[in-house]
């Protein structure tokens, strides 16, 4: 076996270790937590009170407009100034959170908006209430406008949280910076390390399409048949 | 008694002084077209009788019960009594044609599946549909489309059906199978309000015609007396126009 290969070898345990213990939790979690603020703030937006929706917009304009780097030092070095300290995970979690929130809010409202508005009121005129429409009509068909832009952002996602990293996270990128400082062949550890967050993103790429299958099924099935 | 009941109704888009004192009677049977030319507010007081549209002033009550309350309950109570079909049929294209027609006794009702399914089959049958049940909307011409957008607002049992305008957006070789659910459901004593062009159908089938000119009704009353001597010049320029 050559040096490389047996050094990529030795120290995928390792990386993988990392990944599935630190960047997957992370990517998951922050996702979640991003999507649930992403969709609050899309309603808000569109159908709140406006100094709320004002309040949210400002949320969005803030973390759009910032890097999300000097959003994670601002969050981890910069707030225990203010005494509000965080766990480096933690930290992360927020971070990626309120910056997959402010670009899932502009996706999702994009989408809802894009139902129209001839949906609301047959869902209306048949008896449904505000909250039934939206479940049962608008949220399915705005949804599969949303899937492809929204795995997109979930695909970003899985690659920032190696700025986790500089927060002292020991996810796959640590990890690998760790190792390279003690072998010093970082060509050979970051060619591996990149290998993986391929693979971990071509998962999520054939998960979406499957996703975008389901949520548009009633098109393919109309195409098969015409 | 009648059923619907609309008093001193007025609506404003803004400046816009849409509807301006409307004051009609429908009772229960009644199929009453409402005609007149584009922008006189015939879609506005369709509109507003299931909530669709607020108004500002006047009343409209329904078997007794006032609309115009903008609770959401209230409002959502109402227009269970009170179908609706729209020109552009408003179909959930993300559902079959079966589960559009079963969503309101589904979700609102709670209905069991085996009483929805069935009901939901015979109104398919009403609606010369029976073979589509489980098709998808865009798999269907735009006629069979509006019988099934019939067929959904039937499937909640109204005391109303409102149709605004419902073959307009149709190729005319469409338009007789729609109209012909639609005579069909007069005769069995479904009450109607209905927008319509189509002249010579709303002749036969309505028993009380409406001529809406800029947000009031200038001219009605029974569809022979009407169209054949209609008062007002607005009404014989009209009539002359579409006939
Ligand atoms: N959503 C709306 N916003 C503002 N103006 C409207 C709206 N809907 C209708 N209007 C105006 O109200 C008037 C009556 O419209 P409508 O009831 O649709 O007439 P009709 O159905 O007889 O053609 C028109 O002048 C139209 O421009
Ligand atoms: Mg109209």
């Amino acid at each position: 076996m050559p040096e490389w290969l047996k050094l990529m070898v030795e120290s995928l345990p390792s990386l993988l270790y990392a990944g599935l213990v630190f960047t997957v939790p992370l990517t998951l979690l922050s996702f979640a937590c991003g999507l649930s603020l992403g969709f609050v703030t899309a309603l808000v937006r569109l159908y709140g009170p406006k100094p709320l929706a004002d309040g949210f917009r400002f949320y969005v304009w803030l973390i759009r407009g910032t890097p999300l780097l000097v959003q994670l030092f601002l969050i981890f070095y910069g707030l225990p100034k203010a005494g509000i300290v965080f766990d480096p995970l933690p930290a992360a979690v927020i971070g990626f959170s309120l910056n997959v929130g402010a670009y899932t809010s502009e996706v999702i409202r994009a989408a809802l908006l894009a139902v129209p508005r001839g949906q609301w009121e047959a869902a209306y005129s048949i008896g449904l209430t505000w909250a039934q429409a939206m479940r049962r009509t608008i949220l399915p068909q705005a949804s599969r406008v949303a899937v492809p832009p929204l795995a997109n952002t979930f695909i970003s996602l899985i690659k920032d949280t190696s700025l986790a990293a500089v927060l002292t996270v020991p996810e796959i990128f640590q990890a690998a910076q760790r190792i390279a400082s003690v072998t010093y062949e970082p060509l050979i550890l970051y060619t591996e390390t990149a290998l993986i967050y391929l693979v971990f993103s071509s998962v999520l790429s054939a998960g979406q399409q499957k996703l975008e299958a389901r949520f548009g099924q009633h098109l393919h099935q109309a195409q098969e048949t015409k | 008694m009648s059923l619907v009941n609309i008093t001193g109704l007025h609506k404003h888009y803004g400046p816009n002084h849409v509807l301006k004192g409307v004051d009609l009677t429908v009772k229960q049977g009644d199929v009453v077209t409402l005609i007149g030319r584009s922008g006189s507010g015939k879609s506005t007081l369709l509109r507003t009788i299931n909530g669709l549209e607020s108004f500002d002033e006047g009343s409209i009550t329904l078997a007794g019960q006032t609309i115009g309350s903008r609770d959401a309950k209230t409002l959502q109570q109402l227009r269970l009594q009170v179908g609706m079909v729209f020109q552009q049929f408003n179909l959930f294209p993300h559902l079959t044609v079966g589960e559009n027609i079963m969503m309101s006794p589904r979700v609102v009702k709670g209905e069991s599946p085996h009483v929805l399914r069935e009901e939901a089959h015979a109104l398919l049958a009403k609606v010369g549909l029976a073979d589509k049940f489980d098709a998808w909307p865009d798999q269907l011409s735009g006629g069979q489309q509006q019988r099934v957008a019939i067929a959904r607002a039937l499937a909640m049992k109204p005391q109303v059906l409102l149709c605004d305008e419902i073959t307009s957006a149709l190729d005319p070789e469409l338009v007789n199978e729609v109209l012909a659910v639609v005579r069909q459901l007069a005769q069995e004593g479904m009450t109607l309000i209905m927008v319509t062009h189509e002249m010579r159908f709303a002749r036969d089938v309505s028993n009380h015609v409406v001529f809406m000119h800029q947000g009031k009704i200038h001219e009605a009353g029974h569809p022979s007396d009407l169209f054949s001597r209609p008062q007002t010049p607005e009404l014989q320029n009209f009539v002359s126009a579409v006939m």
